[in-house]
Parts: structure tokens; sequence; C-alpha cells
């Protein structure tokens, strides 16, 4: 411990009042501040702006849906079937194939790392739909990750009214409102919490610069996906390949997202995806695909606690509509093994395959030869 | 809730706006108060019982320490006080640690004593009002400042929002003179205000948050992970806990001069501390200060019969920096930290006495090679204790020790995109700005087109760096 401080605490010294005993100086220094503090602003706007158009992040004002890409596939007349599922869902299962089967047209919103909340504000415009899927798996229904674009896509008032009714907590419904200041903010500095975003582009354009081709895998919810066509373009990457580190490092990022932590109750995403089911029920028949997390998903965040958590709430949730037929592809033998995912969530070509294979036969066992929307049929045990 | 919240600033601006909006001083500081009980109900019921009881306890004494005219009861009264301060602060850190380390001791002798399981509620800032209202006892007891006779003053001191989770200690001396004179505030203070603010969320939201998850993995983890991988998550997080800290002090500095009140520095450049003594008066400085003034200085004054003066101070050290080590947290790895800036404190003073101080050329010239070298060696020190300060277990920090200095090469080589660019960053901040200058301070005086570019890049940096949810600040749980 010094025995002779270099630093003095400051003897508090009194400083020149400018103008009265209290409030901010009208001034001249008072105007230059202001003039200073609003250049500093504009110019800092303009730039968080400029960098924003290098790196291709789009934003939309808040009051806007702009940032779902709609994609479809198969017959465009007659009723369609309503995809209402994150990115998982979509790379999950091979489209043309599901269309092909079912002989209908199908239909998706995508919206990066979406949940229930936001399928359900799709699901509110879609009018010619007799069929919905819905995709849940740990990762979406988890509701301690939230889905980055949230407050862009789902009401305040509706957020308001789901936290009050689920008892959420106080910490996961300051980061649920917090959002949406953030969208307001995103006015002025479009990339404003967003920095895995602006690093990742940052690396890929050096990466780009440099002559090099930048890995696509670098963020999670990345899927290659053709825009418009809802197709998702065969990639040979697998988890099984990644480096320890490289793993480690990308399980952080989740662990940033979801607090190190699973939850399914006490949330809006609960909330939400029961009103999807209802709505769905209501329009017709109701498929819901539990999807699989790959292993190194499953080692690091999930335990006997978590995978009980997840079990009652799927079984509470489909008990809301009693005609729902259940897919459990997470239940498929051998696919939640690295080799079948891009990333630690998404199902990579070779699982998608198997994906689509047992959806297809689940489907094909459930109902021969009826169409999806007589269906009421239960099939939670078809995939043991 | 906490600095980087999103509903802070909103906080801030309510109360900056409804406290300049108040005529009457004494509505003023009310206002200060009732603010102030927002923050801290914030972090729920038990924080504001306990900070309300000190409170109510030390301006009692205080008034008692005034007015006693025998020596004998305000020594009584003293420790009175001083236990009143105390008892919240051994129930709430220690008594759990206090009950494990006897069961365990107890184990060795044959006995059985189980641990009761509780669970105590964390009373936010503990350990920094509890220091501030013993500065005050201390103070008055000694002389150096009046007694305060003005309840809603003392209050006001002890809850006052900007300072109360994690700091900088500020002295009775030193605050609640600003107090009574009213919050005076010119324009050039809320530019001050508005850097130290800018300055303080940069450093954390921009660099220490992002350096959280990689070096949070390597520090609880240290088996998975080879040398170079481990001599990465030590510096990282000596990075992150500077950036940190210091950032959350700006803000806490920052938002205090907004309402016209200075609250002292925290933090000076530590890194660039050319031998350990130094380092201790560049970082947390107000908590040294108040090691120095009342545990170190004390024990010199109660030793005096010892003849070894060298002896003395050296030990008188390790003392101090053990208790200093133990107030950080409720766990042996913090008596281990402290042990170790305690030895290498009394090994400097040793060697200070036998040699003398550096020359000043020497402290002056950063390239030169003996500055190099005792910058080296002062690091060195400084992250061999992180390696027992960001670890959870003793067992762990050891498998880090062990692991890093025989360099094993068994593990994963986790290069993180992260801690070296950052490292670098803040490397080069503290060659370029001389380690005694206060930058923020001298940037208000700067001609119009610099402070626009300065700021200019730090609301850009902050903007597309900082993450959508901020971490924890570090020194919070402390």
């Amino acid at each position: 411990m010094p025995t002779n401080s270099l630093v003095k605490i400051r003897d508090a010294p009194l400083r020149a009042k400018v103008s009265g005993d209290m409030g901010v100086a009208r001034s001249f220094g008072g105007r230059r501040f202001a003039a200073v503090a609003l250049l500093s602003v504009v110019f800092s706007s303009l730039a968080n702006y400029a960098l924003a158009r290098w790196l291709g992040v789009s934003r939309s004002a808040p009051w806007t849906r702009a940032n779902a890409v709609y994609r479809r596939i198969g017959p465009q007349t007659g009723p369609q079937v309503f995809c209402a599922g994150s990115s998982l869902l979509v790379s999950g299962l091979s489209w043309p194939q599901v269309s092909q089967s079912l002989g209908m047209g199908i239909e998706n919103w995508t919206v990066a790392g979406s949940s229930p909340e936001v399928w359900e504000v799709f699901q509110k415009q879609k009018r010619n739909s007799n069929t919905t899927i819905i995709g849940v798996s740990v990762y979406d229904l988890n509701e301690m990750r939230l889905t980055p674009e949230r407050a862009a896509f789902v009401p305040f008032s509706r957020s308001i009214e789901d936290l009050w009714s689920s008892q959420a907590n106080a910490d996961l419904s300051r980061r649920i409102l917090e959002q949406y200041v953030i969208s307001y903010v995103r006015l002025l500095y479009p990339l404003a919490g967003d920095a895995d975003k602006v690093l990742v582009g940052l690396r890929s354009k050096v990466v780009g610069l440099l002559g090099k081709q930048a890995s696509l895998d670098q963020h999670e919810g990345v899927v290659v996906e053709r825009s418009g066509i809802l197709e998702v373009v065969d990639s040979d990457t697998n988890v099984g390949d990644w480096s320890e580190a490289h793993a480690l490092r990308r399980l952080d990022v989740l662990r940033e997202d979801n607090h190190g932590a699973h939850r399914f109750s006490n949330g809006p995403k609960t909330e939400s995806l029961r009103r999807v089911l209802l709505q769905a029920q209501q329009q017709g028949g109701v498929i819901v695909v539990v999807l699989p997390v790959s292993q190194y998903y499953s080692d690091t965040f999930l335990n006997k606690e978590t995978n009980a958590a997840f079990e009652k709430a799927i079984s509470d949730d489909v008990s809301v509509v009693p005609q729902v037929t259940l897919v459990r592809l997470d239940r498929v033998p051998g696919i939640s093994n690295n080799k079948h995912f891009l990333d630690l969530v998404h199902l990579n070509a070779s699982g998608r395959e198997l994906a689509t294979h047992a959806f297809l036969q689940t489907i094909a066992e459930s109902v021969p030869g009826k169409p999806l929307s007589s269906m009421a049929i239960r099939t939670e045990a078809a995939m043991q | 809730m906490s600095f980087t919240d999103i509903g802070f600033p909103i906080f801030l601006v309510l109360c900056l706006v409804v406290l300049h909006a108040c005529w009457k001083l004494s509505i003023r500081k009310w206002v200060l108060i009732l603010f102030s009980y927002v923050f801290c109900l914030s972090f729920g019921f038990g924080s504001v019982i306990v900070i309300t009881l000190a409170a109510i306890a030390d301006f009692f004494v205080g008034r008692r320490l005034e007015s006693a005219s025998n020596d004998e009861f305000r020594r009584r009264w003293l420790w009175l006080g001083l236990a009143a301060n105390l008892a919240p602060l051994a129930y709430f850190k220690y008594s759990v640690f206090a009950a494990e380390t006897f069961s365990l001791l107890m184990r060795h002798f044959g006995f059985r004593i189980p641990v009761p399981s509780v669970h105590l509620v964390a009373i936010i800032g503990l350990s920094y009002f509890t220091f501030a209202g013993m500065s005050y006892l201390f103070d008055v007891y000694y002389g150096k400042i009046d007694a305060s006779q003005n309840a809603s003053d003392y209050l006001s001191y002890l809850v006052y929002f900007p300072k109360l989770i994690a700091g900088p200690i500020a002295r009775a001396a030193d605050f609640l003179p600003q107090i009574s004179r009213g919050f005076r505030i010119t324009a050039k203070d809320v530019e001050i205000g508005c850097i130290y603010l800018l300055v303080g969320a940069t450093k954390k939201l921009v660099i220490a948050d992002q350096l959280a998850g990689h070096v949070s993995m390597i520090m609880s983890t240290p088996q998975r992970y080879n040398g170079s991988t481990l001599i990465q998550g030590v510096i990282g997080y000596a990075i992150q806990i500077y950036t940190d800290f210091s950032g959350y002090s700006d803000m806490a500095i920052g938002c205090a001069r907004l309402m016209g009140i200075q609250l002292p520095q925290n933090f000076m450049m530590p890194y660039s501390s050319i031998n350990i003594a130094e380092f201790w008066r560049r970082w947390h400085i107000t908590m040294s200060n108040w090691f120095r003034d009342y545990v170190f200085l004390p024990l010199e004054v109660n030793s005096r019969g010892m003849r070894n003066a060298t002896a003395r101070a050296s030990i008188n050290l390790v003392i101090t920096m053990l208790l200093c080590g133990l107030w950080h947290g409720a766990s042996w790895n913090f008596v281990v930290w402290g042990g170790i800036h305690g030895i290498a404190l009394a090994i400097y003073q040793t060697y200070a006495d036998f040699r003398g101080r550096p020359s000043r050329s020497q402290a002056r010239s950063p390239f030169h090679p003996v500055t190099c070298a005792s910058r080296a060696l002062t690091l060195s020190v400084v992250l061999l204790g992180y390696v027992f300060f960001g670890t959870r277990t003793l067992s762990i920090a050891w498998t880090y020790l062990w692991r890093l200095l025989t360099w094993s090469r068994d593990g994963i080589a986790l290069n993180s995109p992260y801690i070296l660019p950052l490292t670098a960053i803040v490397v080069i901040v503290h060659f370029l700005i001389g380690k005694d200058r206060n930058l923020i301070e001298e940037l208000a005086d700067y001609s119009i087109p610099t402070r626009v570019l300065t700021y200019t890049v730090l609301l850009m940096a902050l903007f597309s760096l900082v993450p959508s949810e901020s971490v924890p600040f570090v020194y919070v749980r402390f």
C-alpha cells in the first residue's frame, strides 16, 4: 500500500457560477456545446448509415415489417400451407418434396431467429390457408433467447399483455421492452445493438478485400437460401468438421443470446404459440414439427431438467388443440449427430434428407389418402 | 437498474430535469434522495432497508462523537458506529463463507458441523456504502470534519445513486460540502459529464462486453485450453476488468458531474505503472486510499514499537492487502490475490528503502529499458494476481497457473478474434496519452473541430459495436 499517494482526492473547489444558483448556464459556452453535440450526433449518425450500407445491413422503421423475407414453393392456386417457423424449420425440410407430396403451395415469411410471437403476426395476415406447419425446437421456444428483430414485428401492446399474463420475470420483461427502445434508436443509428453483425460483416469485407471467400457460417441464423424460393441450397458443411475452438466460439455466441439458460414457461413465446395453434386449428389442419438441435448444442445447454421442461411445454401446448399431428423429428435416430448440422441448430443436406423422409412417412402413416385439413390424429410415438 | 440498461438514460434525464427544475436547495436534496431510493429499490427492498439503517446509525453516532467530551466515550461511540456498519457486511457478505470455513476446519479435527443452507439477499453496494460510512465516522472521530448537522445531507451522501453500486468511495469531507453548497453547474460541467458518460459507456460496452464471453470461457475451464490460450485469457481478463470498472467509474463521475457534483477519480492508466506501489496509486484509487488511511496508517501508528521500519511496513502492507482481498469477496481466491499484492508491495518497499526510489528521468521516459522492464515486471505480478482473482476456486486457479507456467500444449487453441485486437487498442491508448493526464477533463477546452471529431468517433464506436445486451458490471458483485 503506498505511503505517499501521487493521486490526491480533489478538494472539491467551488467553481464560478455562470447564471443563477441553478441550471445549465445559458451562456455562449452552453450554445457552443449544444452545437458541438448536435454536429457530433449528425456526423456519427451519417457515418453509421454509411457503414450499414457498406456492410449490407438493412434496417426498416420500427412500424414496418420489411425485414421479413417472403418465400414460397409449389402450386400458387388453391389453399396454401402456412409454414410457421424460424430458419430451423426452413432448413429442416426439403420443401419442394413436401409441397409435391402434399400437392399444395407452401408459404413462409422468414425472419432470422424468429419465434412464435413473430409467426403469429404473419399468421394473422394469411387468409387463404387450410393447413399450418409449425416448427418448434428447444432453441426456438426458449424464453431466454429473444428474436433479434422482435420489436419490429410484435406490437408493443401485445408484448405488454403477454408479459403480464405469462407472469414473466423482471429481467425478461426488461430485455423485451428494451428492444422497443433500440428499434427507435436505430432510426438514428441503424447498427445500434448489433455488434455481432457489424463484426462479422467487417470480417467478411476484409476477407473479401484480401481476395478470399468469406465463410457464411460465422453467424448463427445464417441459412443459405435462394431469395424468394422456399428451398435451401445444399451445403456440404457440417458441424462435425468444426475445430473444437470454432465450436466453442459459436457456443459462446449462443450462450450470450440465451444467457446460458433454457426456460419454456412464464414468457410470451408460450402465450403466442398457443394462440398460433388455436388460429391454425380454426384455419384447418395443424402439423407441429419438433426439430432437432446438434449434439454440441444438447451437450452444452440441455440436461435432464431442461429436457423434461421442454417435453412438458410441448405436451401442454399441443393439448390446447385436440386435432394436431405431432411429428417428432428430434427423435429420429441419429439425427442429432453433428455431421447432420450446418451449424449448431440448422440441419444440413444430409440431416434434411433424414428429416424430410421421416416427416413424409409420418404424414403418410397418419392419414393415408385423406386431405390434411381433415386430420385428427396424434402420432407422437410414430418416430420411435 | 444498471448504468448500461436502456432505462437508465431515461431515469437520469428525468432526475436531472426534476433536480434542476427545483428552486429550493432543501427540495433538491430530497429529490436526489428520492431518485437514489428509486434506483436502490430496483435492486430489491433489502438494500433500501440496510442503507437507511446504516445512514441513521452513522448520523446519530457522528453527532455523538462530536458532542462527547470524554475520550473514552468517544472511543466507545466510534466502536459502536463501526460495529453498526460492519454488522450487515459481516452477515450478508461473510457469514456463509465463515460458516463454511469453520465447518471445513472442524472436519479436520473430526467434527462434522453442517453448514446451514440459507439464501441471503444481495445488498447492492454494501461494501461501498459501508466504507463510505466508516470513513465518515473515522473523520469525525479524528476531527478531520465536523459531524453532519443535517440528516438529508448525510442521507444523500450515503445513498447517492451514481456512486451507490460500485463507488467511487467518495469521502464525506469532499462530498458533504458540495451538497450543502447546492448543485452548481456550468455548461462546461455538462460537456465534461457527457464526455465521461460517453467514454465510460464505450469502455464498458465496446471493449469489456466484447471480451467477456471468451474470457469467461477460458477462466472458468482452464483444463480445456493450451498455454497460448491461457495467456490470452488472463490478458483479456486484465483488459476486461479494467475497462469494465473504469468504464463504470467514468459513468458514475459523469452522472454526478451533470448534477454539479465532483466525484474523485478512480483510475489513472494503471497498466502504465512501473512498480506495484504506483499501480495501487492508479488502480481503484478511492479504495486503495481508504485502505491506506484507515487500515495501513493506523497499523503503522500502532506498531511504532517495532524497531525495523522496513519490516514493520512490510508486515503492515501484507495485512492491509489481505484485508483488501477479503473486501472484494468472501473467497480464498481474493485472499490469495491480496496476499500476492501484499507480498509484492512489501518486496518493493524493501527494495525502495534499500536502493531508493527510481530516478525521475527513468520514470518519465516510457521507452527507457529500465522503465520497460519495470513495467513488464509490474504487469506480471498483476497478471499473476488475476489468475486467482478471475477464477472461481483455488483449485481452478492452481490448474490455470500450472498449465500456463508449463505452457501446456494439450488443449484447445482458442484464438479469440477479440482479445488481442482490443488489448492492442488499450495498450496504444495507454502509450498515446500521458499517464498523468486526464484527457476527459481537457477535451472540453479543445477547438470545436477536434471536439466534434472526437465525439463523432466515440459515438460511432458506441453505436456500431455495442451488443444488444450488456454483461453485468464485474465490480457490482463486490
